[in-house]
């Protein structure tokens, strides 16, 4: 490619690869959730530790918190492998010069990634600090594991939305087909 | 943010701290231990509970003072272990609690190397929370020399060293800056050694609340509103005693006014009312517009004038220490609210030690044979509906 000099702001995102944009879109929906996930963990893990010292019984079921964090990053692995799919058949009509509909698509999957990404790791807190909840409460009082663990399905529903709405979006976003 | 980084560095202790609070004896176990016979009883009733095997090494005719010691040791030794696996604010929010209890030991070594008891005695006494190493050069000490030799220990390298001069340098006036060790001694044998040890205690709420502010979050609004109320207590407390002795010359309202910490709900128009107050009357009036101390002076001031009022039925009435007691044990229970904080190690502290005073009370009853009050105990976590 030779030296170029660009006009404005659009010009310069114009010429970024929309394939960079999709990249760059999976690391933050993969990124993101993976770390909502395990800091839900570790915010419930720390607290199980020390809770099932006293109360052992409660060690095996509150694992259940656990999974609902992990369920988190797996919204994230899923969504990245949609992404990965649709990332095919782009060519460049002439250097630094791409069809418009690959640009659609590298934004398109951009915003899914933050979409996916914001709302997992919001979800991964959230799950965390209610598992965390759950553990001491259940190690307190057993009939409160239930009645926890239905506020923890209601927090994990927040990445359940990321997912489909990230799905949705991601629908909108494809790659000229290679000819 | 509170909610999402607490449970870095502290997460595992305030789980395992929530676990050692389900270890409080229930209504069921005090019922048990008040119905029992003799000390051997107790002690067997004792097994069934969290506490366990503690008293299995005794010779058997133990002496409550005996069970009160080894149920301390017993938090000593659970706190210890929290202590052991804290950092950084949290282990410093731990070292204020025993450091409370260092201020009672070494006044207590004081008091009892004045009154010439043998240092095996003394330290068998202390409270074992608040142990440190010097204690054992304060109670050999040969105090025939005055009391220079304590002060040089306590105010070099020990934890309760700053507050000793931080009251040094509220008995001492201000122009005397270069003081010598003589005239040190000469304070020392002059303040009662009472009036200290609630000196050092206000320097140290004083400086414990300071701390707990820079913790902010939670932590300073569960600590302060305890630590508030409890120096507000303080103030009760010093004012009801103070006037029971009835001793109110200006002198020794002069030295009671020191007394009062800079900190607290009545703090300051309510402490400067209560300044100005010199009898009963008066202090209910300062009161006033604080209704729960008012509600609360109210409660305890039959017991108080019972002598006057010539009331026989001494069961019905209760101190101020009594209502104190039963006030901080709900002031504790209610940091167990919240999670994500700091106040559940200090209520936790707190509640042992009134469930220990419960069950000294519950064996020093039944040692002397006066079962019908065993009941008059302060219950920890009564089930609340």
């Amino acid at each position: 490619m030779s030296a170029q000099a660009f006009h404005s702001w659009g010009e310069v995102f114009y010429h970024i690869n929309p394939y960079s944009w999709a990249a760059i879109g999976i690391a933050l929906s993969l990124g993101l959730s993976v770390l909502g996930a395990a800091w839900g963990i570790f915010l419930t893990g720390s607290s199980l530790v020390g809770a099932s010292i006293k109360a052992p019984r409660i060690r095996s079921k509150n694992l259940i918190s656990v999974i609902f964090c992990e369920a988190v990053a797996i919204y994230g692995v899923i969504i990245a492998i949609i992404m990965v799919n649709k990332m095919q058949g782009l060519s460049e009509s002439a250097p630094g010069i791409y069809p418009p509909e690959a640009i659609a698509a590298g934004y398109c999957l951009f915003w899914v990634g933050i979409t996916v990404g914001g709302s997992n790791l919001s979800c991964g807190i959230a799950v965390g600090v209610s598992g965390s909840g759950c553990a001491l409460g259940d190690a307190q009082n057993p009939t409160l594991f239930v009645k926890m663990l239905i506020v923890e399905i209601f927090g994990s529903a927040l990445g359940l939305f990321g997912v489909i709405v990230g799905i949705i979006q991601a629908n909108a976003g494809n790659f000229p087909k290679q000819t | 943010m509170e909610l999402s980084f607490f449970n870095v560095k502290d997460g595992y202790l305030e789980a395992l701290v929530r676990g050692l609070r389900s270890g409080f004896l229930s209504a069921d176990e005090y019922r048990r231990l008040a119905q029992c016979e003799s000390i051997d009883d107790m002690k067997l009733a004792l097994e069934e509970t969290d506490y366990g095997m503690f008293l299995q090494d005794e010779p058997s005719p133990i002496p409550s003072t005996v069970i009160g010691q080894k149920c301390r040791e017993k938090l000593a030794n659970e706190f210890r272990h929290l202590r052991s696996q804290a950092n950084y604010p949290l282990s410093k929010f731990l070292d204020f609690l025993t450091v409370e209890k260092m201020i009672d030991n070494v006044v207590g070594l004081i008091q009892g190397t004045v009154n010439k008891k043998s240092p095996q005695d003394l330290l068998g006494r202390v409270d074992p929370l608040g142990w440190f190493p010097e204690m054992k050069a304060i109670a050999s000490m040969d105090i025939t020399s005055g009391y220079e030799e304590i002060y040089k220990t306590l105010l070099i390298d020990t934890p309760v060293g700053p507050y000793f001069e931080s009251f040094l340098k509220q008995v001492t006036p201000a122009d005397s800056e270069s003081r010598s060790m003589q005239e040190v001694a000469s304070i020392f044998n002059e303040t009662d050694l009472e009036l200290m040890k609630n000196m050092l205690k206000k320097a140290w709420l004083e400086d414990f609340n300071a701390f707990c502010e820079t913790l902010g979050g939670s932590t300073a609004e569960v600590m302060g509103h305890i630590l508030k109320t409890n120096s507000d207590f303080r103030v009760m407390s010093v004012t009801l005693n103070s006037l029971n002795t009835m001793l109110g010359s200006s002198q020794q309202l002069g030295d009671r006014n020191l007394l009062y910490p800079s900190l607290g709900y009545l703090y300051p128009e309510g402490t400067d009312r209560i300044r100005k107050a010199w009898n009963e009357t008066t202090v209910r009036a300062a009161l006033e517009p604080y209704k729960p101390y008012a509600a609360l002076f109210d409660l305890c001031a039959p017991y108080y004038s019972k002598e006057r009022s010539g009331v026989t039925d001494i069961k019905q009435l209760k101190s101020l220490e009594d209502l104190i007691y039963e006030k901080e044990v709900e002031l504790c229970e209610f940091a167990f609210e919240q999670q994500f904080h700091y106040g559940v190690f200090y209520s936790w502290v707190k509640l042992r030690e009134q469930e220990i005073r419960n069950i000294v009370w519950i064996a020093d009853m039944i040692s002397m044979g006066r079962k019908e009050h065993t009941e008059e105990i302060v219950p920890i976590f009564r089930p609340r509906y």
